[in-house]
């Protein structure tokens, strides 16, 4: 909902309710003499407090904790969690057991992506305030996104346990493994899906996009393959990379006074962009062969810079999970053992995986009594939050020469090409587009 | 006959469905077979099968006084219960999802919604005097309209 209204030169654009995204919030941007001279992202969800709830929980307990974050991306919470608790505690998981992470990572990335690039992001682009009221008029494209994202689920749900915060995450490995015969029923629907994602990936090409190229920093796991649940690096464009146990020398969280969650910029105050496209820009070369062809025939130009295209990068990754998912069905076959033995000990870890929203690090101090000291769980919401405002700072002189109604439109297009999990991060996010001294 | 039963029993009122249908469970003989799909989002479509009639249960909000039981027919919830123009995916509750539905042009299954209005959704196990008052009062509700569905 939106409304306008000029009081003696001072223009002010308001919107109520920003849908499509994950959470709620509010954002202000003031205009003085066509200069920026406020932008706040207002989360105004009250803390959630995981991190305190982790405290003096056993170990054993974190991964079934930590997957309540989010109900979209729970694999990631989990992942993360195990990587930095197994570092902790000396555990390298079997290259078997990496590779049924891997897979269950694809299914959360495919259920998540296919639902942020046709229900929530596509509407955008076609001019419609819902999905619902797309698919009167595109059934096939939702039918199309619900496919896959049905798709991914019935992996998640295979290996979880179940689709929505799944059970079977331990650390060490999983609690149980699937039998072959379990993961090759979802071939078909998957391999369909591959060739839905091929195609998502020229139909979101051929969209219109916004002219809106800036200058990101990009942040990233580094690792051999394109990353996903395993890295032990992190890749800052610009400057190199670094081990994973340094992220809190090289970022920095901090309280802001209008917001509920922390907002992370690099220790020289650089605000920088976690997500999809920071993978592809860095890893687009560790891309499935099907994916890399698919982007070529895209004609997607490399690096991406600009944030409305982050629809055909999440489509281009979408072919990756699918690809990906199943040659890793095709070799898979039962562990021996399902997870690897532990003995607790005093450690502080971190880990890191790359969430559908992009990278995802937490921090455990365990005791040699198994249980948790401290926690620090760093979603990428909050890493993008600042740049996020950042971004509306340098649209607004585009939105000073649009009407109100699309200046109000390419704002929320633009936030929701993050795809912000403020719930992770924190629920609706009002925009108020405050022109001071705006000739009437 | 499919029950599905939503809500997030970590959430306050959210629950009440939920504690619900275990008492539905734990009443009949032989207990009615339940589908606990929490809040499924658009997965609950593929909960939905046009040939096999459903019960929907679910905590609502915002239509009358907490704890006021609604019973409605699937082909009028659409039309009766407000829509909350977030469609997130943890906006897609029953309503956007059957409207979803109709959108596409999906058969939708014959059933009912019932509903109970819950007035506390804070984080926790801990239900509302209202919602602990009226739940059994919700679980006669649900006991009489399966036997007038048998």
């Amino acid at each position: 909902m939106s409304d306008e209204h000029t009081v003696s030169g001072e223009k002010t654009y308001k919107v109520d309710l920003l849908t499509r995204v994950e959470g709620e919030g509010r954002f202000h941007l003031k205009v003085k003499d066509n200069q920026v001279i406020e932008s706040k992202l207002n989360i105004f969800e009250a803390p959630r407090y995981f991190e305190a709830f982790l405290r003096d929980r056993a170990i054993e307990e974190v991964p079934d904790i930590v997957a309540r974050i989010c109900g979209i991306c729970p694999v990631a919470y989990q992942m993360s969690a195990v990587r930095a608790l197994e570092n902790g505690l000396g555990v390298t998981p079997s290259s078997a057991i990496r590779a049924l992470r891997r897979l269950l990572y694809c299914g959360e990335w495919i259920e998540s992506h296919a639902l942020h690039v046709f229900l929530l992001h596509a509407p955008d682009f076609l001019g419609y305030d819902s999905a619902m009221a797309m698919a009167v008029d595109h059934k096939d494209l939702v039918e199309r996104g619900l496919k896959m994202k049905k798709a991914g689920n019935a992996l998640i749900e295979c290996l979880g346990g179940r689709a929505i915060h799944p059970i079977s995450i331990r650390v060490g490995g999983f609690t149980t493994t699937p039998r072959a015969s379990a993961l090759n029923a979802l071939r078909d629907d998957l391999a369909n899906a591959l060739q839905d994602a091929i195609d998502t990936v020229t139909w979101t090409a051929a969209l219109t996009f916004p002219d809106f190229n800036q200058a990101y920093t990009f942040v990233c796991l580094d690792h051999d393959q394109y990353p996903l649940e395993w890295g032990d690096a992190i890749h800052v464009s610009g400057s190199g990379r670094f081990p994973v146990e340094e992220f809190f020398d090289h970022s920095q969280e901090t309280h802001v006074a209008h917001s509920t969650a922390l907002q992370s910029h690099l220790r020289d105050g650089q605000t920088y962009l976690c997500g999809p496209m920071a993978r592809l820009n860095r890893h687009h070369e560790r891309l499935h062969p099907t994916a890399r062809t698919a982007l070529a025939k895209s004609g997607l130009s490399l690096p991406v810079h600009n944030p409305y295209q982050s629809i055909v990068v999440r489509a281009v990754e979408l072919v990756h999970a699918l690809a990906e998912a199943l040659d890793l069905i095709d070799a898979y076959t039962q562990p021996e053992a399902a997870f690897s033995d532990y003995s607790p000990r005093a450690a502080t870890a971190c880990g890191a995986t790359e969430a559908p929203r992009g990278l995802l690090v937490h921090r455990y101090q365990m005791g040699e009594d198994g249980l948790i000291k401290h926690a620090d769980i760093v979603p990428p919401t909050s890493q993008n939050q600042a740049q996020i405002e950042a971004d509306l700072v340098s649209i607004a002189p585009q939105l000073m020469a649009l009407a109100h109604n699309d200046a109000t439109h390419l704002c929320e297009q633009l936030i929701r090409a993050y795809d912000p999990c403020i719930s992770c991060a924190t629920h609706f996010l009002k925009l108020n587009i405050e022109n001071v001294n705006a000739p009437s | 006959m499919k029950i599905i039963a939503l809500g997030n029993r970590n959430a306050g009122d959210d629950g009440a469905a939920i504690a619900a249908a275990e008492q539905l469970t734990l009443d009949a003989t032989p207990p009615p077979e339940i589908i606990f799909a929490g809040r499924p989002g658009t997965g609950l479509l593929d909960l939905l099968d046009g040939n096999e009639p459903v019960i929907l249960l679910d905590v609502v909000q915002g239509s009358g006084k907490p704890g006021t039981i609604t019973t409605l027919s699937l082909s009028k919830l659409t039309q009766r219960l407000a829509s909350s123009p977030q469609t997130s995916s943890h906006g897609f509750g029953p309503t956007e999802v059957l409207s979803l539905a109709q959108a596409l042009g999906r058969t939708l299954p014959d059933g009912y919604f019932v509903g109970i209005e819950g007035e506390q959704f804070q984080t926790g196990d801990v239900f509302s005097a209202s919602i602990q008052h009226t739940l059994p009062q919700y679980v006669s509700s649900l006991q009489n309209l399966l036997s007038r569905l048998k």
